[in-house]
């Protein structure tokens, strides 16, 4: 049987699939058509057998099957996984922690080389983030608040001294620090001895005044200036509250009642309106005082001390008089006078 | 009967393009991904339907041993044995075996077959008696011949795949595949014969 007939049967069966009878096909090859008659006519019958499709709900059935195979699978995979190389759980959070004592221990150890070397690193150096890492390593593990407060000037001032050394040598390098504002000159600000060049792009949050600590991310440039790119508030200004007599001003006290144990309480109740007397005393400007407080108990009482000064409608539930329009006037912590 | 053949014969003229998984899917699939392993179902699971169902004659038993199919591609992907790209021919493959396990089983414990007393339920009351008769007798002797001859008649007749299409799925060359047709076909035609 040769090669020939195998490829004459496939050029008959396309024909035939072209939709040519089979006496046509076998007049193409008269010399074959004895073997392939009955070869033909096989093919043809195996064609018409009907060929069925899947009807829908045995397709449903099989996918249900094998979607609740996949969910099986699905989770032995999971479970069959080390603990911490899955995702989204404990083990994840593990190994970060792990990875992370990992390099403090290397750090505090076989690390000591490189923070040695890192020390004099500037901003842009290789090392220098090995420079701030260590910072932020010995900072986390000092607890005691005065110690820390002090390491943390200490890297303050490292910044600065930073940055006077880029200056120095005129480098342009990206740097950012917290600093306290000395002075606000129109668009150059001046931080703790370092000047600030604002632009118009710089991104300043409001309310930043002289006095302010703030964090400064910016370009040091040539002529020893630092151009901001973002100057953020940390905190406001503390005020140092005046303590001194100023003799200028009225003095305006501050009320501070201390009401006696009572055996009718409700008598010693001071509500909103209730008519009160207090006696006067001269304090200095930014001082409280104690002062008896009469409740009007009875009638006979209030008449024999009218001579004194009414303050009830002033003076609602012992608030402090109201401002007198001078920023000192409500200071607490002024000394108390005892009367 | 008509209609059903020219729907069925339409399917089966999708391009291959068309059937070929992508390499998302076959990664979703190793992560027995419900998407990826449905889209993979839904593409290939009516030509292993067709495939077994030609080779048996049988929807009930087609079902049951089509759905196994994907399901040992689950097993096998899980084990390391997983197709990497030649997703059609393995489940053809593993469906061609599944098949001859069951035949095997069959032939070491006889069932006793259903008499013509008992009603088909996948019965179609407009299929032509002869036309029934003529596939019964066609599908007895079919299962007469050898398992590759069985699958190429199957592949080529039932699928109406190409012969590329055939040879992809048989892992075979193209010469190959026309030369086992030939011999499949003149097999075929003789157990007709043979075979009252």
């Amino acid at each position: 049987m040769s090669k020939n007939l195998y490829d004459v049967l496939e050029t008959c069966l396309t024909a035939l699939d072209s939709g040519a009878d089979l006496e046509t096909c076998l007049n193409l090859f008269p010399a074959l058509s004895d073997e392939l008659r009955p070869v033909l006519e096989t093919a043809a019958q195996a064609r018409a057998v009907a060929v069925n499709t899947p009807p829908a709900n045995v397709q449903r059935r099989g996918k249900a099957r094998l979607l609740q195979a996949a969910a099986e699978m699905r989770e032995q995979k999971a479970a069959a996984l080390p603990f911490w190389k899955r995702k989204n759980n404990a083990g994840h959070s593990f190994r970060l922690a792990f990875s992370a004592l990992a390099v403090i221990a290397f750090m505090l150890t076989g690390g000591t080389g490189l923070v040695s070397a890192s020390s004099s690193a500037l901003p842009g150096d290789h090392l220098y983030p090995v420079k701030r890492g260590w910072e932020d390593v010995q900072l986390a593990f000092i607890f005691d608040p005065h110690e820390h407060e002090h390491l943390s000037q200490q890297f303050e001032k490292e910044r600065l001294d930073e940055i006077h050394h880029l200056f120095d040598t005129g480098r342009t390098e990206h740097v950012y620090f917290q600093a306290t504002v000395e002075q606000q000159t129109g668009n150059v600000w001046t931080v703790d001895g370092v000047q600030i060049l604002i632009e118009p792009e710089s991104q300043i949050d409001p309310g930043i005044v002289v006095g302010a600590l703030v964090e400064i991310k910016g370009d040091t440039e040539n002529g020893g200036v630092l151009k901001a790119d973002q100057i953020r508030l940390l905190a406001l200004p503390s005020v140092t509250p005046t303590t001194s007599p100023r003799e200028d001003i009225t003095a305006t006290p501050t009320l501070v009642t201390t009401p006696e144990p009572s055996q009718d309480a409700s008598k010693d109740e001071i509500h909103a309106g209730s008519e009160t007397e207090y006696q006067n005393e001269t304090v200095s400007e930014g001082e409280t005082f104690e002062a008896e407080v009469i409740l009007p108990l009875a009638s006979t009482h209030h008449d024999a001390e009218k001579d004194k000064r009414k303050s009830t409608e002033d003076v609602p539930e012992s608030t402090p008089y109201p401002d007198s329009g001078d920023e000192d006037n409500s200071q607490e912590s002024s000394p108390t006078h005892d009367g | 009967m008509n209609n059903q053949l020219t729907l069925s014969r339409a399917l089966l003229s999708m391009p291959i393009s068309a059937t070929v998984p992508s390499q998302d899917e076959i990664n979703g699939l190793r992560n027995f991904d419900s998407q990826a392993t449905g889209a993979i179902y839904d593409r290939y699971f009516p030509e292993v339907f067709r495939f077994v169902c030609y080779r048996l004659n049988d929807e009930i038993l087609a079902e049951d041993i089509a759905s196994d199919v994907f399901v040992r591609l689950l097993e096998a992907t899980r084990n390391g044995r997983g197709p990497n790209s030649n997703l059609r021919a393995w489940l053809l493959s593993t469906a061609s075996h599944v098949i001859t396990d069951h035949l095997r089983k069959i032939y070491r414990r006889p069932t006793e077959a259903l008499s013509d007393d008992h009603p088909d339920p996948q019965e179609n009351p407009l299929r032509d008696v002869e036309q029934r008769e003529r596939e019964i007798h066609i599908k007895a002797a079919l299962q007469t011949l050898t398992v590759e001859q069985q699958n190429v008649i199957a592949l080529r007749f039932g699928q109406g795949f190409s012969l590329e299409e055939t040879a992809q799925a048989l892992k075979k060359n193209v010469n190959a595949i026309k030369q086992l047709q030939f011999r499949a076909l003149a097999a075929l035609n003789r157990q007709m014969v043979e075979i009252p």
